[in-house]
């Protein structure tokens, strides 16, 4: 099963200028995107994304080790938006430096128990994580009722030019 | 009236009242849109007697649609006792809909009102 | 193929090749216009085809049917067919897939392209290809042609080339389609009757619309537009902008919200 996603561009900018922001002690900052799948395409999903929520400044905690963290507020308003909206929710983030980006040993930890609770608020929508850097995207995606993540085949940016983002190897 | 109602965004806002009337004729009547048009999406609606099928998913749009200023879309195209002149085929929402020729005015009418006046066609 | 085929159009760029040869494209509609189109994407190096048409070839499109011949009148061939041929003379490995309907019958592969065409007849056939780019954020590239014959005067040529990139203005904020088109049009339903059509204005449209979508992947002019909306006028042979791109609103698109996006709600059972 493959899984394309398209963001449009304008939600794309504002993704981008709503991470760049600075915060009071977090390195990082973190959002939520929206997202809505599409019918699937003999092997083939799409993933749509639709809408943007910053988290806000007090939800996140304040941890050295970490770029970012976000506290069980944020997780339980990302739940109920989910719950509200029938909505999938990625959680995305930025690594400031040119290339394509990995995710690190602390998003690999603590983003998909945040995935998992999310697929507990919605089961029949796709959720995952997106990761930026400067000039890059790539997104990991949870099908309803599957619990392995599927590297986003393409990421296309819907605007003019199109961009895109192709996995490795592709 | 379920949460998922407040993420549809349509252009004309429909008040609870008339929606829930419309709910009294087809419980599962949902607000929608696209284009800027507004439909109310009415799950296995009931047909009046004579149709076949007897129950059909609808697609009712309130304001002027092609030329009508109402239309009631229907999954299929149904017989029914006078036999209509089936003079549309739309894609709208990802699905096909079928619709009969038919007009009436309708100055100020609520939903229900207006459904039940397409509904006549078919009887 | 040698490295010499695209060697003149190596001006597009490092990666536009790739970026080309990458790209699925759909075409909705192989007549007068989307023959033109199909015809050139092969030329350029275009390798994944969603086509879609469900007519045959007959007679009264040989003045404008690009790569149909008299024998495909004859024999009754599907347009499909007929751009399977055209690409395939030019790409024999090209990735072809061709379905002789009209795209709503058979959507889902359409879903999967990252550009589409629309060379359809008819303001509903838009709004109705429309809906469906914008809901699977799809950039959608339409063209068409008209004559309008008026009495005791020449007749007079118009047409269109719309970019609809979801997010951006759609045909309703352009002016193109309305409530008026659509009531007109369907009011003539069942006296249509045959449009008038001819290959040259066919040609013009498509060849602006293949150069939107070439620099729409690849960026090689590296002039960001904001929106695409081109008037033709065939009987002065001048394409430029729509004088409508003055007055547009600057305010989101209201017809096509950001968060309809994906299968819609209630289909989903």
């Amino acid at each position: 099963m493959s899984v394309r996603c398209r963001v449009p561009e304008q939600l794309y900018r504002r993704v981008r200028e709503d991470l760049a922001r600075p915060h009071e002690f977090a390195a990082e900052r973190v959002g939520f995107l929206s997202a809505r799948l599409g019918s699937r395409v003999g092997d083939e999903r799409l993933v749509l994304f639709s809408g943007y929520h910053a988290v806000p400044d007090d939800q996140y905690i304040d941890d050295p080790r970490a770029g970012a963290r976000i506290n069980s507020t944020a997780i339980r308003e990302a739940m109920q938006r989910v719950l509200d909206s029938g909505d999938g929710l990625f959680h995305v983030h930025h690594h400031a430096h040119p290339g394509r980006p990995g995710f690190g040993w602390m998003d690999q930890r603590e983003t998909p128990s945040i995935v998992s609770s999310l697929q507990v608020a919605g089961p029949h929508q796709a959720h995952g994580m997106v990761l930026l850097s400067n000039d890059f995207c790539i997104a990991h995606i949870w099908l309803p009722r599957v619990e392995k993540p599927v590297v986003a085949q393409r990421v296309t940016v819907i605007g003019y030019p199109l961009q895109f983002f192709d996995a490795e190897g592709e | 009236m379920p949460a998922r109602e407040a993420r549809r965004k349509t252009i004309m806002e429909f008040s609870a009242e008339q929606l829930q009337e419309l709910r009294e004729l087809c419980p599962g009547a949902q607000p929608c849109g696209e284009g800027g048009v507004p439909y109310i999406f009415l799950p296995e609606l009931n047909m009046p007697e004579g149709c076949a099928p007897a129950q059909v998913d609808a697609l009712l749009c309130p304001t002027a649609h092609h030329g009508y200023t109402s239309r009631l879309f229907l999954a299929q195209r149904v017989s029914s006792p006078q036999s209509r002149n089936w003079s549309t085929e739309a894609r709208i929402l990802e699905r096909t809909w079928y619709a009969i020729s038919w007009k009436f005015e309708q100055p100020n009418l609520r939903l229900a009102q207006i459904l039940a006046l397409q509904l006549r066609a078919f009887r | 193929m040698t490295n010499d085929r695209f060697s003149r159009q190596s001006f597009l760029g490092e990666r536009a090749q790739e970026i080309i040869g990458n790209s699925i494209i759909g075409i909705c509609g192989h007549g007068g216009g989307g023959s033109h189109i199909v015809q050139q994407l092969a030329h350029v190096g275009f390798q994944h085809y969603r086509i879609y048409d469900g007519d045959i070839a007959e007679d009264s499109n040989l003045n404008r049917l690009i790569g149909a011949t008299v024998d495909d009148c004859q024999r009754e061939s599907r347009k499909t067919t007929i751009a399977e041929r055209t690409i395939k003379g030019l790409q024999p490995n090209a990735d072809v897939k061709v379905y002789p309907c009209r795209w709503q019958n058979q959507p889902e592969p359409l879903r999967a392209c990252d550009l589409i065409f629309g060379s359809v007849d008819g303001f509903a056939e838009r709004r109705e290809l429309e809906a469906c780019a914008r809901r699977y954020l799809l950039p959608l590239i339409d063209i068409g042609m008209d004559v309008h014959c008026v009495e005791n005067e020449p007749p007079r040529m118009a047409g269109q080339v719309i970019l609809s990139v979801p997010g951006g203005p759609c045909m309703f904020c352009l002016g193109f389609l309305n409530e008026q088109v659509l009531a007109r049009e369907g009011e003539r339903y069942g006296d249509a009757g045959p449009r008038p059509q001819v290959v040259w204005p066919n040609g013009v449209l498509a060849s602006t619309a293949v150069g939107i979508a070439v620099d729409l992947l690849t960026d090689w002019t590296r002039e960001l537009r904001s929106v695409v909306y081109l008037e033709y006028d065939g009987n002065r042979n001048t394409i430029k902008p729509h004088v409508r791109l003055q007055y547009l609103p600057t305010s989101p698109c209201p017809h096509y919200p950001a968060n309809q996006v994906g299968d819609p709600a209630f289909t989903m059972r």
